[in-house]
């Protein structure tokens, strides 16, 4: 059933020929390579183009790109997508062709389009999670604000440490154990709004891939996980734009062709949000002595990308994002005025060339810059009295903290047939870490100190090879160098990968995959909490570089007419050469200048586990149900004697359900609720006095007691109204943590004193976040 | 938006245990105090100090001394003044009703590490209150091969025979800076093991204010130079090194970033710390 909106636009040195030719005869191949792009002229990526008739298939990459070998003669291509309408193209081509085919949007006839029993899916990957971005667009969230991290947490084996926080637990992993890719540019810190909100903005995003496991070489540098996030490129058609108004941001895209030749694009986008100009009836409240406290917060962050071809196989693309947060609040209801402010941000930049050569090989070139920095202001009036005079002196603590890398980045993908593709790369980075600059002064102290710069040299190659010797068995194989340089001492290390896939009867794949990955860089914070206080710190002579080693192996199964896949995967990911804070000690140290004294190292982890994944991508009902189940352990040799104890980010069982409901051709529903076991946390076992007097607590083992478990349920509606010229209009409504449920941030012990008798008592209190909240806010597009 | 939910459970108490503290150190008397653990949660109702105990002070070659407790002090004391010896291996033991007896790692008294010399030399730094007076100090000592020992050098001034608090700190040397410790991440001491000793003879620098503490906002009296400077640089036992690593817990708000830890404890079957250091000391005049 095809679409008169489905077209081909541009079919390169091709019509269409309904003779026999010699090379078919021969049985020769050919390569059919070329660029799927969408109605706007946006690169398509991950979707799959199959020769109908010889039942070959490829995938393109995260320029759109595919290449497939194909008898010579006659071919049928078809296109398809989740998201997309799908599209057929007839060709008789006779030797090596270069295509450009654009795909439509899926829209309500074709919503009822079967699956594709021919879309190519890569047999051998497994432990991969996407999300398309209208999925992402549909599902409710906090405060309005749609975002991919939160969505990726609905996923198996992933999950968000506590409530509010934006860094993702990937199978027991932490949240620095995540590689975070923006157009290729590394994010240290993807919180907004402390962790309620990620850096990356769904109207920017093209593309979301997170590895979990069964990495591809072309990926190292992190323990658990590797977010590939790709960025639109924009339009090509014409000029557009879309906004967007919520409860606490709003947002503006802009994007369109450039020149008149519409030989590239750009795209603009930016949020801001308006807390600040909420708040400020408090703070003029607080100027006129009629409060007592104030605060303000400011978030804005703006992505830009530009695309042009260079010359007749290439193309030039410059990525940019820049992201800032500001935090001040004020106090005087203790007399003395005290000010608190933190302060964060991150840029990124991409200059990226694309270039086919040949028909076979596809090159690309990467520079890339990123930078995260953090600062902590806090301040105290206080009032010295000398004689009948009152001083007013202001004590003042100022810490600041600071990675920057510079990088370049090469590789090849080359089809050299259909059943072998090769990839190499190469790619080189320099680490600036400035772990911290610590400024004191006090009315008699001014004490400035900090780490100092440390400058490192990261590096990698690799060769990975995709083979398909059967129709039912894929192998991809790779094998990638890491080395490493800090201040003289140098590290460097083989990563083995392997993954497999075997095509079963009845639609049934059976997987299998293998990684090591190396991390020379560490995280001292406990992140967990969102707080932006990320100090990165590399791997030194005394802290060695991170392993680890994951085995998986997983069952899939597809019913095309069902619309449904399943899988279920397990794992094994063994740990070494880990760090953690040392027992006693908190993040406030982690600012001195002798870091390095307050981590245990040379800890190893065991975290196992089974996902459970079922989902309908398509239909009116459409969604899916995730369940995992997982053990997650470490041991150091100075934590209670080496004994295995619970990870901080241990969840015994977390499911989840996600659910999108089309009722009507203008009203959308959706809903989503998490659960999650209670996270283990050391509590005291009784209270004894110290050697210098006064008391202590006394803890049992680590991990000793474990918090409520998370449960929430989300659900939103979004009314859409298309206009004649196809924009949309939505009104979106929802309700975040609906059951309102108390769901654990962080578990303290509370003292208080009795009013009549004055016996103090202790009581273990259970802090929380975030009650039930509604949101709305509109969105258009023009 | 936050909340907060007290939680019905009682965090599970493992009973009562008894909590020797004793610290053994030169020109000081033998001092224990023994008291009792309570629940973690619930009414604080009960008293600490346990004085129906039998207290046994053990020195290696049999002399052991039975402490009688003293209410005045509340801790047990020996019948006559007895210090530590350097060189000497000391442990204690205390059972008492409904408790089960405690009783102490072995402790080693260290033997004082010598000052070979030392310098002083008036100075001021624009990095510390814009030009503060103070003193450098610089130590010069020879620590034998024994890498388990700790050091611990500390400094305070003293006008009128009273001590002051002042600005002070540690200075570079021939210690790997990376090792030192500061005790609370506040008190600006320099303690640090010997493995992080860079050279044999060694010498460390350490800083002290000399006069008066300048002040940013309040005209202060013109500088008045203290008395004296009185460095000491201890040797400390391991166990009494690994208690100011962790005798800081972090509380409140800080539990939300931290992962807290007991204080360090070498008692078995309780809890508490016998620890010991000696040390050797230079006075250093100012008038």
């Amino acid at each position: 059933m095809m679409s008169k909106k489905m077209r081909v636009k541009g079919l390169a040195l091709l019509g269409l020929f309904w003779f026999s030719s010699l090379g078919a005869l021969l049985g020769q191949d050919i390569t059919l390579s070329g660029i799927v792009r969408d109605a706007s002229g946006e690169p398509v990526v991950g979707i799959s183009v199959a020769d109908t008739l010889s039942r070959r298939g490829a995938v393109t990459n995260t320029s759109g790109y595919f290449s497939l070998r194909a008898p010579a003669g006659a071919q049928v291509l078809r296109v398809s997508h989740v998201s997309y309408a799908r599209l057929y193209v007839p060709l008789h081509a006779e030797r090596d062709s270069f295509l450009n085919l654009t795909v439509e949007p899926r829209t309500a006839e074709t919503v009822t389009i079967t699956a594709d029993p021919l879309a190519v899916k890569p047999l051998s990957q497994m432990s991969v999670s996407t999300i398309p971005m209208s999925v992402v667009k549909s599902l409710p969230a906090l405060m309005g604000e749609r975002d991919v991290l939160k969505a990726l947490a609905l996923m198996p084996g992933v999950t968000t440490g506590i409530e509010g926080t934006s860094g993702l637990l990937v199978r027991g992993g932490s949240p620095d154990q995540n590689l975070m890719l923006l157009d290729g540019a590394p994010v240290y810190n993807v919180s907004h709004l402390f962790g309620f909100l990620s850096v990356f903005n769904p109207d920017a995003i093209k593309d979301v891939a997170l590895y979990k496991g069964g990495f591809p070489a072309r990926y190292g540098g992190r323990l658990s996980s590797v977010l590939d996030i790709t960025m639109r490129e924009g339009a090509t058609s014409e000029h557009r734009g879309e906004a967007g108004i919520g409860i606490i941001s709003s947002r503006v895209l802009l994007e369109g062709p450039l020149g008149k030749s519409k030989k590239g694009s750009y795209l603009v986008s930016a949020r801001s949000s308006y807390l600040g100009l909420l708040l400020i009836p408090v703070k003029i409240l607080y100027a006129q002595g009629d409060a007592d406290a104030y605060y303000n917060y400011w978030m804005v962050d703006f992505n830009a990308k530009m695309n042009y071809q260079a010359g007749k196989n290439g193309r030039i693309s410059l990525s940019l994002y820049g992201g800032n947060d500001n935090f001040n609040a004020v106090d005087g209801s203790f007399g003395p005025e005290s000010r608190f402010g933190l302060n964060w941000g991150n840029q990124t930049a991409t200059l990226r060339y694309t270039h086919l050569l040949g028909s076979k090989w596809f090159g690309q070139a990467m520079g890339i810059y990123s930078r995260y920095q953090y600062q902590l202001l806090a301040s105290q009036k206080d009032s010295v009295r000398t004689g009948d005079t009152t001083y007013v002196n202001t004590n003042r603590v100022r810490s600041q903290s600071l990675v920057a890398d510079i990088g370049a980045k090469y590789k090849l993908e080359g089809y050299l047939s259909s059943s072998l593709t090769l990839r190499l790369g190469a790619e080189v980075t320099r680490h600036q870490f400035t772990p911290s600059l610590f400024r004191i002064q006090s009315d008699t102290t001014e004490d400035r100190q900090g780490s100092g710069s440390i400058y490192t040299v990261e590096a990698g190659a690799y060769a990975e090879a995709t083979w398909k010797p059967k129709p039912w068995l894929e192998i991809n194989g790779g094998l990638r160098l890491s080395a490493y340089s800090v201040a003289g001492r140098n590290y460097a290390a083989p990563e083995p990968r392997l993954s497999a896939g075997i095509q079963l009867p009845a639609n049934f794949q059976f997987k299998g995959s293998y990684s090591r990955m190396k991390q020379y860089l560490h995280l001292l914070t406990n992140s967990g909490v969102g707080l932006p206080n990320d100090i990165w710190v590399p791997v030194t002579a005394v802290i060695p570089p991170s392993q680890s080693d994951q085995f998986a192996l997983g069952l899939e199964k597809d019913l095309p007419a069902r619309k449904l896949h399943f899988s279920v995967e397990a794992y094994y990911k063994r740990l070494s050469s880990l760090t953690d804070y040392a027992r006693g000690s908190n993040f406030l140290e982690v600012f001195s200048a002798d870091w390095q004294n307050y981590l245990l190292t040379g800890g190893t982890g065991r975290i196992r586990g089974l996902e459970f994944f079922a989902q309908r991508t398509e239909g009116k009902v459409s969604g899916w149900v995730s369940y995992t189940l997982s053990k997650n352990e470490r041991s150091f040799a100075q934590t209670d004697g080496g004994a295995w104890y619970p990870f901080r980010y241990d969840r015994r069982h977390v499911a989840t359900v996600a659910g999108i409901f089309t009722l009507s051709k203008h009203w959308k529903a959706s809903t989503t609720f998490s659960y999650s076991s209670g996270f283990p946390v050391s509590v005291p076992i009784a209270r004894a006095q110290g050697p210098e007097g006064g008391w202590t607590w006394v803890y049992g083992p680590k991990g000793n007691y474990r918090t409520s478990s998370y449960q929430r349920l989300d659900v939103g509606f979004d009314h859409i109204k298309t206009s004649k010229n196809g924009n949309e209009k939505i009104f979106s409504i929802g309700c975040y943590n609906t059951l309102n449920r108390k769901n654990p941030f962080y578990i303290d012990i509370k003292g208080s004193s009795d009013p009549v008798t004055n016996v103090r008592s202790y009581n273990l209190v259970q802090r929380s976040f975030l009650p039930i909240l509604p949101y709305f806010g509109w969105s258009w597009k023009f | 938006m936050s909340c907060n939910n007290s939680l019905d459970l009682d965090i599970p108490f493992e009973g009562p245990k008894l909590v020797a503290a004793c610290l053994l150190a030169p020109q000081e008397d033998l001092v224990v105090t023994l008291t009792q653990t309570k629940p973690p949660t619930g009414p604080d109702t009960g008293v600490w100090v346990v004085t129906n105990a039998l207290v046994i002070f053990h020195q290696t070659g049999g002399f052991a001394d039975t402490l009688r407790y003293d209410a005045d002090v509340e801790a047990y004391l020996p019948d006559s003044a007895w210090q530590p010896t350097a060189g000497v291996s000391y442990w204690l033991e205390a059972t008492a009703p409904g408790f089960q007896r405690i009783y102490s790692d072995t402790v080693l008294m260290p033997t004082p590490l010598p000052i070979d010399n030392w310098t002083f030399q008036d100075s001021s730094r624009t990095g510390i209150n814009s030009n503060q007076a103070i003193g450098d100090i610089y130590l010069t000592f020879s620590a034998t091969s024994n890498s388990q020992n700790y050091f611990y050098l500390v400094g305070n001034s003293y006008r009128d025979g009273e001590r002051i608090n002042v600005l002070k700190g540690c200075l570079g040397g021939d210690v790997a800076t990376s090792c030192v410790i500061n005790p609370d991440g506040a008190e600006p001491e320099c303690i640090f093991p010997q493995s992080c000793i860079l050279q044999t003879p060694t010498t460390l620098g350490y800083w002290i204010t000399t006069s008066n503490i300048k002040s940013f906002s309040r005209p202060i009296p013109p500088p008045s130079r203290f008395d004296s400077i009185v460095v000491q640089l201890r040797t400390v036992h391991p166990d009494l090194y690994q208690y100011y690593q962790t005798r800081y817990q972090p509380y409140e708000f800080e539990l939300a970033f931290s992962e807290p830890g007991s204080v360090h404890s070498n008692m078995h079957c309780g809890y508490g710390l016998l620890g010991a250091y000696s040390e050797s000391r230079v006075v250093i005049p100012l008038r």
